[in-house]
Parts: structure tokens; C-alpha cells; sequence
């Protein structure tokens, strides 16, 4: 190794020593290798993003039958199956922002003086879909036009009976398409914010084999529950409750009497047993 | 140096210092986005300016921290010390373009002011596994930003560099948090074994920087380098004597006057001997034929000026170059910094030198040193070897 | 660099190289693991005994099934990845005759629908349509 013993360089002399020149060289040329790999390391390892989509600017106008039992809907009528069965779509409502649509609606509700439930209603705003689901997010209450009595009324709640759903709680309007990722520790604080502004939550569901399944939460009565799920948010946790189907969603009815359950609790014996 | 404040004074090893940190960082960034753009299409632009910008930061910091313990170890490292104020400045800036799309894209646009809900929308404090690891984050720019508010030399001058350079040496703490906000952040989600694994990598580094560079110039008693400080053991009485042309220092008659340091060839030529005397650090610099003592602390950030070279007449610190005259130990005008003076003296090829220092800027007359003295001593030397 | 500095300096990286890659590991320690449901519950239809005919596409797989002695027939549809439109209703096209809705693609999980139990199906498709785009945006012939 070369021996530089009396070099000394500093940074207003116009030129460096041979030996403290070839240091710092060296020491650049590392950090021109390590840079790009580490750029190129991380990116590659990531575990990727969902195909969800939020078409923001994008206006879709949609009208169907709106209900707000036990989430905010509109309910599109898509035709009849081969066994008579009407196929409904029901699209989830949300606001601008971290927000619920129940002001808005609200608003709307008492500047027309009778409720929207089972009317016909039509709506315009920004979809946001992934997985089958879809939502709409309607900008304010003048995109919202009453266009009168539903002819066509959907079917009653199809009846799955009790239930448990092991899950992790996050906000759908994130989850199908707002955020990537929209679940997990670093979307934690996000779903909570969108929960608390009124967004109804969502338990998201997987099998062995990675199927999904998406619970829209709301309590034993179709009440909205977000309170109650706030510190459960993005944790992996169990629900007991009523299971029914509502056009395209499922939801869980949480059973009032059985407690939410984090399964960091140590529910490996009893899992999917609620208490 | 800067008289006055000035954002910055350049010169051309600082210009090319930040055109290559500029251009590295452009280099992270292209690479970065194209590839996750290939890679991964569905990304959001707001994901993707995310972890540019923290991951862009994160290595920065790395690459800041090692720069420290480096020059520790080996000198020829100090060039990339002289501008590390500009690499940390400019690692704050993509910080913060972090911080506030974090905030911006998961706080904002609620029912709660974003920074009330930064810290209240998880509140599983007590909780390892769930802790809030954005708090973390946010604690960590918040002293990243301090510490690059008051980079500047106007700030050194005005808080005091003990002051200063406490609050600087909290990047260390800040560093801490980071670890856990990646740890306890994005790596709960992504789960890679490589992410975790050149995380560790990065971490074992610095830390291992540290340590090594602590152990290596650590402790007392090693061989000497040039410049290094060397610690003083029990001064026997033989070797205290008050030399009968240096008078005893003013700011203590009646200590020991003048303690022996080492012998006067051991001192290159425009370089010095450090030692540590009564706790004074002293920096004993031989030069034109003469030895004169000053405090081995730049006035600037307590650099080693003791490691430093006399260029044109002055003592030179090697981490920013400031310089100061050796026998007032004044800067050269315009500039106004002073170091602590002491007296020198030499005897049969011995340097002593009297601990008691002068106050800042004080004249001292070097000593010369006697060149017949200095031969008839080394022949003495001989003599005794031979017999 | 003061002595005291370099005794801070010294203090401090002692501690964190004692506390941080403990903390480390500990973090590792903390990733929660992917979590299954092991009653997951799928809605759809049982699926019928035996597989007549089988065709995909990029995005799907499809069965044509039946259950032999009442000829009872039914189509399953595999997602290999993730619908990416607003709306995916599944259609039976055969010719020029009118189209058939069977369902829609509700989450990402096997699909079963139900067929006419005498329906011939040649010349016929499998087709995946969005009705707020108004395209069929993939289609697999039977």
C-alpha cells in the first residue's frame, strides 16, 4: 500500500495531494456502485401494489335504488340470471376526503324533505373499484339529483346465519383503489382517520388458498359501528356476527354481545371462536 | 471562514463536493422511479414519491454518519468531511419532502388536524409490535430540521459550540428513531428478508464505524501518529524544572511550571505534538526553525488543530481551515477567532512545555531552536548508546 | 474533538450498538404473519362433480361442469389475477342469439353460475363485460 505520510489538503486549496485524492476517489466510486444497487434492491423487493383503481377527474353519472341500510348504496339493477335471479350491483358512497356521505345525505335529505331510501336516485362522481367492488366517491350534494319512485325494488338481504371472520379492519375507499397499499402498519393511521370521518369499514378476508372476501362491518341492528372498530384498525382481528348478503356485498352484522378480538390475544387455540 | 453571514462561500472543491451529491442523488432518483414504474405500473405517484424520497434520505444519513469515524481513521478522508454540512442539509430537504407527503397523503383531509392525528390515529403506544411508528418519524425530522436551521457558522457563533455541537450530536438519537420507524413502519408490510437484511447492513455499518473509530483512537498510551494526543502518565519530579529562560506562567506560580513533552525531532517539520497537560489540551507545532504552543481547539468546532499543517505562516485546522497564527494563536485579519497561548521551551532536545495558558490570542514569543544545542545533544545520545 | 466529546461520542455508540440490533431483532421478531381465515366461507354454489371441458385466457380459467345423472350444468370461473374494471358481468354468447347473463364477478374467489341444464354450447362464448365502459374486455370460447 502506498504510504502517504505528510499529505494534508484542505477544501479552499485548489488541488488535493495524490494520496487523499486517490482516497476520496476510491471513496465516490464505492458510493456510485452502492447508490443505484440499493435503488434497484429495494425497488425489486417490495412486495407490489393491487390493480385497484380511483378514476379521479374522471365522471361517471350512474342511477339506481338508493339505500342507507346499512351503508350507503346505489343499488344497479344488471339483469336477471338464467334462474330469474336479478343481479345487483351496489355501489358503496363515499365523500371527498376522509369522509362518510351520512352529512351530505343528511344535507340533501332535509333540502328535499323526505328521505332517498328506496328512491330512485342519480348520481355522479369518481369511481373506485378493485376486486368486484365497487365504490363512488360524489364530490358534493348537487351531484346527487332525486329522480323519483324505484319501480324495480332489490330483494331483501340474503340470510347466511352466524358466523366468525378472522380479517384485517381498513377503510374501502383506500383499500379498492385511493392508497397503495391501502391495508397494513403504514395505511393503520389512514383507514383510522377515513373510519373516523364516517367511511363504513371493511374487514378483508383470506383463505389458504388466496382467495378474498370483504365484510363490510356495520352492528346487530345495521347501525354504523365505527367508534367501536377504531382501535382494531389494520390489526388482525375476529368478528361474530350475522352474515347476509346484500346485492354484491356481503356484511357482518357484529353480534353486540361478543367482543372484537385482536388475535395477537393468543386465540390460537379457539381461532374463529368469538367469546 | 465567514466574517459576516454569508449563505455560503464557495470554492471549487465545494462545488464539485455538491455536483457530485447532486448528481448521485438524481442517479437514486432515476433509477428508483423508472424501475418501480416498470416493475410495479399500478403504483401511485404518491407511494412512489414516498419511498423515493425515504429511502433516498435514509441512505443519505448513512452515507453522513460514516463520513465521521472514517476521517477518524484515516485522515485522508477529512475532504469529505470539509462539506458534509451540505449533505446534511440537503438529506433534510428530502426528508421533509418525505414528511410532508406522509402527512399530507394519510393525515390530511380528515376529521382532525393533521398533526393531531399523526400522533392520535394510532394510539397503541404501549404496544411494541403497534407502536405509532410515525411519531418516530416525525421526532426524528423535527432534529434533522434543527440541525439544518442552524448549519450555518452564524449559528456555531451564536449558540456557543458546546451548544452547537450537542444539538448536532443528536443525529444520533435521530438515527435511532429512524431504525424504528422503518422497522416498525414499512417493514411490518413488506416482510423482504433482503429489505431487512440491507437495512441491518446499513445499521451494522455505522455502528461498526463507530465503535472501531472509538476503540482505535480511544485510549492512552498508543503509539503516536502525528498530531495524535497523547496523555501524560505520572510526571516524575526529575522531570518538572523550571527552565531559567522561560518565566514562570503568570496564571499559576505556583504549580509546576513546565511539563517534559518529547524530543524536538520527533516533530515534523510545519506539523505538531499534542498533548494533554492539567487538563489542557496543547498542540506544540515546530516551524521555521522555532516551536510555539497553542490550544489544540479550532475555535470553529473543536477540531484537532494539532493535526493540522502550518500553510503560509499559519496554522491550518484540517477539518474547515481556519487558521490562526502560532506564536499569538490570533486568526489573520479580517478574522477575529483566537486560541489559548502557552509557553515552550527547549533543553538538551527536550520540548517542555507550561500548561498554564495564556489568554486567547495572547503573544508568545517562540522558541528558536539553538541548532548548536540541538547536534551537541544528539551526539551525547550517541555516546550513551555506544557505551 | 474535545476528550469529552470523544467520551460522549464513545458512550453513546456503545449503548446503541448494545441497544439498536437488539431492538432490531425484536422488530423482526414483531412482523405479524400472513393470516388465513380457516373457516374462510365462499358464497358460491357447490361445484358440480364433473368437469366436461376446460379453457382460460390470461386473466381467467373456465370450467364447464356437470353432475352426470340430472345433466344439471354449471359454469366455474377461475380469476388467475385480479379484475381490474368497475364491473364484470359474465355472459353466455352464443351466435347471434340473444346474450345470457350468468352473474357478476363479485371478489377474487372461484365463481359458480348456473346453466341451462339442455343448452348446446357450440359456437358459444364465455364473455366478460363493463357495463360503465361498455366493453367486453375478455371473452373464451366454449
Amino acid at each position: 500500500m502506498r504510504e502517504y505520510p505528510d499529505e494534508f489538503y484542505i477544501g479552499w486549496q485548489s488541488e488535493a495531494a495524490d494520496g487523499i485524492a486517490e482516497r476520496v476517489r476510491q471513496f465516490i466510486f464505492a458510493v456510485c456502485l452502492i447508490v443505484p444497487v440499493i435503488g434497484v434492491v429495494v425497488v425489486l423487493n417490495q412486495g407490489g401494489f393491487s390493480e385497484s383503481a380511483f378514476e379521479y377527474g374522471k365522471v361517471t353519472v350512474i342511477e339506481g335504488v338508493f339505500t342507507n341500510t346499512p351503508a350507503p348504496f346505489l343499488q344497479i339493477l344488471r339483469g336477471k340470471d338464467v334462474q330469474g335471479q336479478a343481479i345487483y350491483q351496489n355501489i358503496l358512497l363515499v365523500a371527498p376526503g376522509k369522509h362518510g356521505i351520512q352529512e351530505m345525505l343528511k344535507e340533501l335529505e332535509t333540502a328535499l324533505g323526505h328521505a332517498l331510501e328506496a328512491r330512485m336516485v342519480k348520481m355522479k362522481g369518481f369511481l373506485i373499484y378493485h376486486n368486484g367492488k365497487t365504490l363512488m366517491e360524489v364530490e358534493e350534494m348537487m351531484d346527487i339529483m332525486d329522480t323519483g319512485v324505484a319501480i324495480e325494488v332489490p330483494p331483501l338481504p340474503t340470510q347466511y346465519g352466524q358466523g366468525s371472520v378472522i380479517g384485517e379492519i381498513t377503510d374501502p375507499k383506500c383499500l379498492f383503489g385511493v392508497m397503495k397499499p391501502g391495508y397494513g402498519k403504514p395505511h393503520r393511521s389512514c383507514a383510522a382517520r377515513c373510519i373516523a370521518g364516517g367511511i363504513p369499514p371493511v374487514l378483508k378476508t383470506l383463505s389458504a388458498d388466496g382467495d378474498v372476501q370483504y365484510y363490510l362491518l356495520a352492528g346487530e341492528q345495521g347501525e354504523m359501528i365505527n367508534d367501536e372498530v377504531l382501535p382494531y384498525v389494520g390489526d388482525q382481528v375476529a368478528v361474530c356476527g350475522n352474515i347476509r348478503k346484500v346485492g354484491d356485498w356481503m356484511i357482518l352484522y357484529k353480534d353486540s354481545e361478543k367482543e372484537m378480538m385482536l388475535l395477537s390475544d393468543g386465540l390460537a387455540e379457539g381461532l374463529g371462536m368469538c367469546r | 471562514m465567514s466574517v459576516n453571514y454569508a449563505p455560503i462561500l464557495w470554492n471549487r472543491q465545494k462545488k464539485i463536493y455538491d455536483r457530485v451529491m447532486l448528481a448521485l442523488m438524481a442517479a437514486y432518483l432515476i433509477v428508483f422511479i423508472c424501475l418501480q414504474v416498470i416493475a410495479f405500473p399500478a403504483i401511485t405517484i404518491e407511494t412512489l414519491i414516498i419511498r423515493a424520497t425515504g429511502t433516498l434520505a435514509f441512505l443519505m444519513l448513512h452515507i453522513i454518519l460514516c463520513i465521521g469515524p472514517l476521517a477518524r481513521i484515516d485522515k485522508r478522508f477529512l475532504p469529505l468531511l470539509y462539506n458534509r454540512r451540505h449533505l446534511g442539509v440537503t438529506m433534510c430537504c428530502v426528508a421533509l419532502i418525505h414528511g410532508v407527503f406522509n402527512i399530507v397523503q394519510f393525515h390530511a383531509l380528515g376529521n382532525t388536524d393533521p398533526i393531531v392525528s399523526l400522533f392520535t390515529a394510532n394510539k397503541n403506544y404501549q404496544s411494541f409490535a403497534r407502536f405509532p411508528f410515525e411519531v418516530l418519524g416525525f421526532f426524528s425530522l423535527i432534529i434533522l430540521l434543527l440541525m439544518a436551521s442552524t448549519s450555518h457558522d452564524f449559528w456555531l457563533k451564536n449558540l456557543s459550540p458546546k451548544v452547537w455541537k450537542t444539538l448536532h450530536m443528536m443525529v444520533y438519537f435521530a438515527y435511532a428513531m429512524l431504525v424504528g420507524h422503518v422497522m416498525l413502519g414499512v417493514i411490518q408490510l413488506e416482510k423482504s428478508p433482503v429489505l431487512i437484511a440491507v437495512t441491518g447492513i446499513g445499521m451494522m455499518t455505522v455502528i461498526g464505524l463507530h465503535v472501531w473509530t472509538a476503540i482505535k483512537t480511544g485510549k492512552t498510551g498508543k503509539a503516536d501518529e502525528i498530531g495524535k494526543t497523547r496523555q501524560l502518565g505520572t510526571v516524575r519530579i526529575s522531570d518538572i524544572i523550571a527552565s531559567p529562560v522561560s518565566p514562570v506562567s503568570p496564571a499559576s506560580p505556583t504549580s509546576p511550571a513546565f511539563y517534559r513533552v518529547c524530543r524536538v525531532d520527533e516533530i515534523p517539520e510545519n506539523r505538531a505534538k499534542t498533548v494533554m497537560i492539567n487538563g489542557q489540551n496543547i498542540a506544540i507545532f515546530k516551524y521555521n526553525n522555532k516551536l510555539s504552543a497553542i490550544n489544540n481547539l479550532c475555535r470553529h468546532q473543536n477540531g484537532p488543530l494539532g493535526e493540522g499543517k502550518i500553510i503560509d505562516g499559519c496554522i491550518t485546522c484540517p477539518w474547515h481551515g481556519y487558521q490562526y497564527l502560532p506564536h499569538t494563536g490570533q486568526s489573520p485579519p479580517p478574522f477575529t477567532e483566537k486560541v489559548e497561548t502557552y509557553d515552550v521551551d527547549l533543553i538538551d532536545g527536550w520540548v517542555y512545555v507550561n500548561p498554564n495558558p495564556y489568554p486567547e490570542g495572547t503573544e508568545r514569543p517562540p522558541r528558536v531552536i539553538n541548532s548548536i544545542v540541538t547536534r551537541l545533544t544528539a551526539i551525547a545520545d550517541a555516546y550513551e548508546r555506544v557505551s | 474533538m474535545t476528550p469529552a466529546l470523544r467520551k460522549y461520542h464513545m458512550t453513546i455508540w456503545f449503548a446503541l450498538a448494545l441497544i439498536l440490533p437488539s431492538f432490531f431483532v425484536a422488530t423482526i421478531i414483531a412482523i405479524p404473519k400472513p393470516q388465513s381465515d380457516p373457516q374462510f366461507r365462499s358464497f358460491q354454489s357447490e361445484a358440480l362433480s364433473t368437469v366436461l371441458f376446460t379453457a382460460h385466457s390470461d386473466q381467467f380459467i373456465i370450467k364447464l361442469r356437470t353432475d352426470g345423472p340430472a345433466q344439471a350444468k354449471q359454469i366455474e370461473v377461475i380469476l388467475i389475477k385480479s379484475v381490474s374494471v368497475p364491473e364484470a358481468l359474465v355472459y353466455l354468447s352464443c351466435g347471434q342469439s340473444e346474450k345470457i347473463l350468468l352473474g357478476k364477478l363479485s371478489s377474487k374467489e372461484t365463481h359458480r353460475f348456473p346453466l341451462d341444464t339442455l343448452k348446446s354450447f357450440d359456437n358459444c362464448e364465455i364473455e366478460f363485460f363493463d357495463p360503465f365502459n361498455n366493453i367486453v374486455f375478455d371473452k373464451i370460447s366454449l
